[in-house]
């Protein structure tokens, strides 16, 4: 019998719609993807454009968007029409019997919590956590939920700014930890605020650190939040936080947008049909939000209820699939036992081919034997493929049904949104790369020519005609000697005050990036710039981490565990130090500046320009020897375009800049101070006034001779280099003092020490060496590869020797 | 008044070496806090 010729989603041109007959990808990690995102058999899915550059698409499933390449889309086979017909007659019969078995018990409905006895093998609170000192009871509650269902907003909400970041143990995911307000008064109620994940599958880190956190750390309940615009994908997660057993509370955000489209949500019937609380709320504006935090203070007296995980089972899943669970029960419920797993979600893990429980459990080889047969039996009577589809398809299949009876549809017209119209000029064809163009211009103009430097000139002013003698004069007048003086005007404060001077720069190009981030933007830029990327092996995802390395670093590398796969992620990585962080700023800042004077702005773009030209040779280069292979898959949510919250955009520019004033204030100023005495003690350890009897003169001048055909083989230029290592900023430092006491300040003493094509041939070093150490930590962490670190550093400092030497080298012939 | 002077100058460089060398070696803190675990102990 012939096959039948299927469509795929590839085929389809904007504007077409197709229902989904099955997932055919080659690669199984694409296809748990595409699942966890909703792409089950008989889901509609609806092309709405491809990208400027023709690839990839985005579609509409589910009251959603996403943007998937064309390779992938031609992987998702759709039903012929005659087979659409038929499921949309055989739906209609479904429907009702899913609503039969749609629950439930006695769920517990808001403001009624109910304490309930736990069963054995379903999940338990860890014990003895529950009792502060005071005797009074702590509760821990993790907040969960979907990328962009506003977490952040709702975290904020709920703990004020009481919040502190930190890393999971053992990887590099933030961790956000608050205590809850309510009515002003905090709370003995600790909100975890866990990774935004699509799934609990471990398919990520995220997802990895989410679950085991539920795990292992066993908090009193869940706070889950829902985007209730998108609300079919959101329940999927909320279903696995259910099949956990853990007692869940829904926050379902978002709900004056869902006004605004006239459309309505039931509550209760959402809370019906899930067996938990469901609290509607706006955590941008606030309301509902004071609803949320009564009821987890009064929670905290009465108890944490979570619904029968036997309920919920019963109600997502066939006979079949429970017959396929007693079974794997069978075989591992001993094991799931003594590890203290709930005994249901165990099984169906294991039905799921869940590797990491698999290597948790350490079963024997007959029994993995006889678990690969209850698998393989159970999946030979479904058509939809591998256990993980039927289950998915289960989840989908109930959800579905329940956001039918709980989510009413207006009946007015649907018109374009405002978010529509946005995106409609924003990933235009022929005006996005300009439009693009244009923002990143207008960011950098911002940041370095003109508000940026008109700030930063103004802090500099104050320093050395304000602080500066005025701790003179106090000084004086404490009888301090001249040595002392020079220790805290020259050393600590000259070198605090180079570097702070350029804190408003910093500040305004995280606000810019925190800007794009919030409204949306960003996963704009991953679709337009994802063909162009995958020129050197990389996903438009890689975009996003690149920009913020634009920042710093560190951040930039963390970021990169939202890469898809390993190849991708080291590639980021490897490529991160060629956007020229936010730290070397300073640096080009004073140089230019002293040298450039007008054209100081050119100067800085083109180190930036020249740095991204690098990044992609570089990236080419290694995809062709390193990290060769295919690229990597992208499937990536679009959210709508929203106003970004000014306490959000405030909050997070705090907490980057708190760090780079923290960073002032020890590392920079224990840097000022060292540097201060190795410039004015020499070897003997005596004060000298000659900085030619220095120590630091002896130190630089080892290096010094190396740097000279790369025009700028001085003492000075060779330890500011070399403690730039330590901070990026400290090479201000060392520069300000180093030429701080000459006549005519700095700017002078650099023009007499420096040649122009010296002194861009030594930005072009600052540029290109290898980042500093909280970097190199990061990148050593996030590699998971100490050769590969350590390739890197050499790498870095090779290429920018080489591109200095160019660059003096080119120039002087030229000019 | 000198002494005093000179006991605050060699204390003011003995924190400066010892920040250092912890953040060196201390697997480069740098005032990340995103990166530090000492920040998750309660």
């Amino acid at each position: 019998m012939q096959a039948i010729q299927r469509e795929t989603l590839g085929d389809l041109l904007p504007g077409q719609s197709g229902v989904v007959y099955r997932l055919d990808p080659e690669d199984r990690r694409m296809k748990r993807r595409l699942v966890a995102m909703g792409v089950t058999p008989g889901t509609r899915i609806t092309v709405i454009k491809t990208a400027p550059l023709g690839d990839p698409v985005e579609v509409a499933l589910r009251s959603y968007w996403l943007s998937l390449r064309q390779e992938d889309a031609r992987h998702i086979l759709l039903l012929n029409p005659r087979e659409e017909a038929r499921l949309s007659r055989a739906r209609l019969k479904d429907d009702s019997a899913q609503s039969e078995r749609l629950r439930f018990t006695t769920p517990t409905l808001r403001g009624e919590p109910q304490t309930r006895v736990q069963t054995s093998g379903e999940y338990r609170r860890k014990a003895g956590k529950d009792k502060s000192n005071a005797g009074d009871v702590h509760a821990r509650l993790a907040l969960a939920g979907n990328p962009n269902c506003g977490k952040t907003t709702l975290f904020n909400a709920l703990t004020g700014s009481s919040a502190h970041v930190g890393n999971w143990p053992g990887v590099t995911v933030e961790k956000k930890e608050g205590r809850v307000r309510a009515g002003g008064v905090q709370l003995n109620i600790t909100l975890v605020d866990l990774p935004g994940i699509y799934s609990l599958s471990p398919h990520s880190m995220e997802e990895i650190v989410a679950r085991n956190y539920i795990l292992d750390e066993r908090p009193d309940a869940v706070v889950n939040i829902l985007d209730a615009t998108n609300l079919e994908r959101n329940l999927y997660l909320t279903l696995q936080l259910l099949e956990l057993g853990v007692p869940v509370v829904i926050a379902l955000n978002m709900m004056d947008e869902v006004e605004q489209r006239c459309d309505s949500i039931d509550c209760k019937a959402l809370s019906l049909g899930l067996g938990v609380p469901v609290f509607p709320l706006s955590a941008r504006s606030g309301e509902g939000v004071a609803a949320l935090s009564q009821y987890l203070s009064s929670a905290l007296d009465t108890g944490w209820s979570a619904p029968s995980t036997e309920d919920t089972f019963l109600s997502v899943y066939d006979a079949p699939t429970y017959r396929a669970l007693d079974a794997v029960g069978a075989v591992a419920g001993e094991q799931i036992a003594r590890e203290g797993f709930p005994q249901r979600w165990a099984e169906l893990k294991l039905l799921e081919r869940d590797e990491l429980l698999l290597e948790r459990l350490e079963l024997s080889s007959e029994a993995q034997a006889q678990l690969s047969d209850i698998i393989q039996r159970f999946e030979s009577g479904y058509r939809l493929g591998e256990s993980e589809s039927v289950i998915a398809d289960a989840r989908y299949t109930f959800i579905e049904a329940l956001y039918k009876r709980a989510y009413t549809q207006s009946s007015a017209p649907i018109s374009a949104t405002l978010s529509d119209k946005i995106d409609a000029v924003l990933t235009n064809k022929y005006l996005s790369l300009p439009l693009f163009a244009l923002i990143m211009g207008g960011i950098f103009t911002l940041t370095f020519s003109t508000l940026g430097r008109w700030l930063s000139e103004g802090i500099s002013l104050y320093f050395e005609y304000g602080v500066l003698p005025l701790a003179r004069n106090l000084l004086q007048r404490l009888a301090a000697p001249m040595w002392f003086q020079s220790l805290i005007c020259d050393g600590a404060l000259g070198g605090i005050g180079g570097v702070l001077a350029f804190l408003p720069q910093i500040v305004l190009l995280y606000l810019c990036l925190s800007l794009l981030e919030d409204s949306g933007y960003m996963s704009r830029i991953a679709f337009i710039m994802d063909k162009p990327m995958r020129r050197f092996g990389l996903s438009g995802k890689s975009f996003i981490p690149m920009l913020m390395g634009f920042g710093c670093t560190v951040p930039a590398a963390v970021a990169a565990r939202a890469m898809d796969n390993q190849q991708d992620k080291r590639m980021t990585i490897l490529l991160l130090p060629f956007m020229s962080c936010s730290a070397k700023l300073p640096v080009y800042g004073l140089v230019a500046g002293a040298l450039f004077a007008k054209g100081s702005g050119l100067v800085i773009l083109s180190l930036y320009g020249l740095g991204i030209i690098f990044g992609i040779l570089s990236g080419l280069l290694f995809r062709k020897t390193l990290l060769g292979g295919s690229a990597a898959p992208f499937v990536m949510e679009f959210a709508p375009y929203r106003l970004p919250l000014a306490r959000n955009i405030l909050l997070r520019v705090w907490e980057r800049v708190s760090h780079f004033i923290e960073k002032a204030g020890t590392v920079i100023l224990a840097m000022s101070v060292l540097l201060w005495f190795l410039q004015n003690f020499d070897t003997s350890l005596h004060i000298t006034q000659d900085a030619r009897e220095s120590i630091l003169y002896a130190l630089g001048g080892l290096i010094a001779p190396l740097l000279a055909p790369l025009g700028f083989g001085t003492w000075q230029a060779a330890v500011a280099l070399l403690t730039g290592l330590i901070a990026k900023e400290t090479v201000v430092t060392s520069l300000s003092m180093f030429y701080g006491g000459s006549p005519g300040g700095v700017s002078t003493a650099l023009r007499s020490a420096f040649t122009p094509l010296g002194a861009y041939a030594f930005l072009v070093m600052v540029l290109l060496y290898t980042p500093c150490i909280a970097a190199m930590a990061t990148i050593r962490k996030e590699l998971e590869s100490p050769g590969l670190t350590a390739f890197i550093a050499v790498y870095q400092v090779a290429l920018a020797y080489f591109a200095a030497l160019l660059v003096y080298t080119l120039g002087g012939l030229i000019l | 008044m000198k002494l005093v002077y000179c006991v605050l100058g060699a204390l003011i460089l003995l924190w400066a070496l010892v920040l250092l060398v912890l953040r060196v070696f201390k697997k480069g803190c740098g005032g990340n806090c995103a990166d530090c675990p000492m920040k998750n102990k309660n």
